[in-house]
């Protein structure tokens, strides 16, 4: 008996110390891991990879990116960048495949994927690192406040340029129709008697990121009694539940089904920014960056033909849009050399990297130096002074908790495909709504 | 030395011989075997996996084994019935179009005419395209504000307004039906010419000397002569056609509203869409069970094109 209490013993003692050395060692071992990664010295003989996706890959910023990257490995020995550029529509599963993969060093991680990231350990907290930077010196304040707002401190992403939406108009066709450019959501709706074979007032969003078009007009509608989520009222309650919302909806479904062309029911960004600049629509809500392509598609904004104008107004004379960096880069979690990667990002965040990429690929820019350029105040860029003078267009950070960022997320492709099928019929209003409130008003999305 | 001993003294100095040739065979097996292993197996087995499991790339801190919840959500979407209705519809109409066409194309290629070599390369060249990027072509073709079809129709006075060809549900799957139709044709008259090109000319000769007419020797003695191929093409075909999502995605990516998705389109979009690799693996695995029964059909379908010796 003793003897089995002291081989008992024996091996508890050997279970305990293995279990110390080994929680010493792993301990030891994940800080020299962390230490690592933020230690690496590529030379010709070890070189070091990194891998980058972009999420908004395109014709205008791509190319740039990709000389950056040729740039910065001539200056840099050892160091080569792959960027990898999938179209917008593969981006998220692309991007949130290759994280979970752990086989990738930078991305971008727009739309829902930031959050969810964010929530899943999956970036890397570079703001002790990146505060020592170049190029976060000359970040503007806002581009600062925005990196660590959301996070408390952390940062997780560097911003790479502001998206803001404004509408693009058709002025010549308003001007031969009688009609002047409309300021609200019921305007659109009234400049139907313009309508021609081929020729529709509103470009409608139908398919990917179709629910962002419900967004806009029911925060129209609530507006100024939203809080900084853009999901969900002053008091918490989801914009979803509201009277307002119901108001919002059927007018927006009247736009859709009498004021916009029907194949809109299957257009993303491409073909909405397509349909503004082939004279299909005239009347686009888009990001800055669609400035560039109506001047190269269609013709140039100082000959007057089209023009720009602030988002429309719901009833009560207020708007609202989510004015965040909508592009950053980020460091993931399983980066191997996080500090030449930082190192890369510290190079295109610089000017006049930045400047260049803000001026070609028409984002709004987050450095003081390219903020102060001229062409970012002059021609349709003049629009977005007037928006940020607003007081009555509200502009969100869009910060939201974890459990409204898991519920979102989750339901983020639903909300587009219920858009379908309020189209269709297969949703009514009222139906829709229900869901999206049920949804992202339950108990476990409220912060 | 008996014979047995002589017999195993020759077994046991032949057996380094044969070992050898075993291993030598086991080499150059590896190689394939490994890539069927990595790239079949592996992927089937994880897919089986996957199909009982809550896998969602957007909600990764719930990863885990939910049992057959996948397939219980799956019956019971609302979109379950009308993606099988359409997976039969988009099959069989499909099908019966491109087999029509496909014979007909056939027997007027079987004839020598002149640039024949033209015209077969003309009718080949879809079989040497992407699916996907056809179906982009065709997305523009179909496109109500800027395709090609509805300004030609417009043009030539055949319709009054414009055709919602890719936003109307109805509409969108006569779209996809009539590319998968030019896109299928080809295989059709490949395989058909081939087995009409074995059709022994005495058969032929014997039938007109009889006085049988060009239909009466098309029913009844070419197309019983080639009907065990013909067999084997249609099921073969319906595999492929089912298993073709390659088109619906390009033109309308199943919508609006999923009214143009088949079993295979929709899978793509829970896998790549919603990033729902669990629901995509549940489909796919379902997909691979109704699959199965037309693989017995073509298996009983190759026996008889053995016996019957075409």
């Amino acid at each position: 008996m003793s003897k089995l209490n002291s081989t008992r013993k024996a091996a508890a003692v050997v279970a305990s110390l293995a279990l110390a050395f080994g929680g010493i060692s792993a301990a030891t071992s994940s800080a020299a891991t962390a230490a690592a990664d933020w230690s690496c010295k590529p030379t010709k003989a070890k070189p070091v990879t990194i891998r980058m996706i972009e999420y908004f890959a395109g014709p205008a910023r791509t190319p740039l990116l990709n000389a950056f990257a040729r740039q910065y490995e001539q200056k840099n020995p050892g160091v080569k960048i792959d960027l990898i550029s999938p179209s917008q529509a593969d981006s998220p599963a692309k991007i949130t495949q290759l994280i979970q993969a752990k086989n990738v060093d930078i991305v971008e991680p727009a739309g829902a994927i930031y959050s969810q990231a964010v929530v899943a350990g999956q970036l890397a907290d570079i703001a002790k690192q990146f505060k020592a930077t170049k190029a976060y010196k000359y970040l503007t304040p806002y581009t600062k406040q925005m990196a660590e707002q959301t996070t408390k401190g952390k940062i997780y992403g560097i911003g790479n340029g502001y998206y803001t939406k404004a509408s693009f108009v058709r002025a010549d066709r308003f001007k031969a129709a009688g009609l002047a450019i409309p300021k609200t959501w019921n305007d659109i709706y009234n400049a139907k008697s313009m309508q021609k074979d081929n020729q529709y007032v509103y470009a409608m969003r139908g398919a990917a990121a179709a629910h962002s078009q419900a967004l806009f007009i029911i925060h129209a509608h609530l507006a100024p009694n939203l809080n900084q989520t853009g999901l969900q009222t002053k008091d918490g309650k989801s914009i979803f539940a509201t009277p307002e919302a119901q108001t919002a909806m059927d007018l927006l479904l009247k736009i859709w089904k009498e004021a916009a062309p029907a194949a809109s029911v299957a257009w993303g960004y491409p073909e909405m920014v397509k349909g503004f600049h082939t004279g299909v629509a005239n009347y686009l809500i888009q990001d800055n960056e669609v400035i560039q392509i109506v001047e190269e598609n269609f013709e140039p904004y100082e000959k007057g033909n089209w023009t720009m104008a602030q988002i429309p107004k719901g009833p009560t004379g207020y708007s609202a849009q989510f004015i965040g960096a909508g592009g950053l880069w980020s460091i993931t979690q399983s980066a191997k050399c996080k500090n030449v990667a930082l190192g890369f990002l510290d190079y295109i965040t610089q000017d006049p990297q930045h400047s260049a990429f803000a001026r070609a690929y028409g984002v709004g820019p987050v450095t003081t130096t390219a903020a102060n350029d001229p062409f970012f105040k002059t021609g349709a860029w003049s629009i977005y002074a007037k928006i940020n003078a607003d007081p009555k267009e509200l502009k969100f950070s869009g910060v939201r908790g974890p459990k409204l960022t898991a519920c979102y997320g989750a339901m983020y492709s639903q909300l587009d495909k219920d858009m379908a099928k309020l189209y269709t019929g297969d949703l009514t209003t009222t139906q829709l709504l229900k869901g999206w409130a049920d949804g992202l008003g339950k108990a476990d999305c409220i912060d | 030395m008996d014979l047995m001993s002589a017999t195993m003294q020759g077994t046991t100095r032949k057996r380094p011989a044969s070992t050898s040739r075993m291993l030598k065979a086991l080499a150059f097996l590896a190689p394939a075997a490994v890539m069927i292993l990595i790239f079949v197996f592996y992927p089937v087995l994880r897919t089986v996996q996957l199909g009982f499991q809550n896998f969602n790339l957007f909600d990764q801190l719930n990863v885990g084994y939910n049992g057959l919840q996948n397939f219980r959500n799956l019956i019971n979407d609302p979109n379950f019935d009308r993606v099988l209705k359409n997976t039969f519809i988009w099959v069989f109409v499909s099908l019966f179009f491109q087999f029509t066409i496909g014979f007909g194309l056939a027997l007027l290629m079987k004839k020598k005419f002149k640039f024949i070599g033209i015209y077969q390369g003309l009718i080949f060249i879809p079989w040497a395209l992407s699916g996907f990027l056809m179906g982009l072509v065709w997305k523009w073709i179909f496109d109500e504000s800027f395709g090609v079809l509805n300004d030609a129709l417009l043009k030539l006075g055949l319709i009054d307004s414009r055709i919602p060809w890719l936003s109307n549900g109805n509409w969108g799957m006569a779209a996809v039906i009539i590319a998968n139709v030019w896109y299928g044709v080809t295989f059709f008259v490949i395989m058909i010419l081939a087995a009409l090109q074995g059709v022994p000319t005495e058969m032929l000769e014997a039938a007109e000397l009889d006085g049988a007419n060009r239909f009466q020797t098309l029913f009844q003695v070419i197309i019983p002569y080639i009907r065990a191929t013909l067999i084997l093409i249609v099921l073969l075909r319906i595999m492929w056609i089912t298993n073709f999502p390659d088109l619906i995605f390009g033109m309308t990516q199943g919508g609006p509203a999923g009214r143009t998705h088949i079993i295979s389109s929709w899978l793509i979009e829970k896998l790549t869409l919603d990033a729902d690799w669990g629901a995509a693996s549940a489909l796919g695995l379902m997909t691979m069970g109704i699959l199965f029964i037309f693989t017995i059909f073509y298996l009983m379908a190759t026996r008889l094109e053995k016996e019957s010796g075409v």
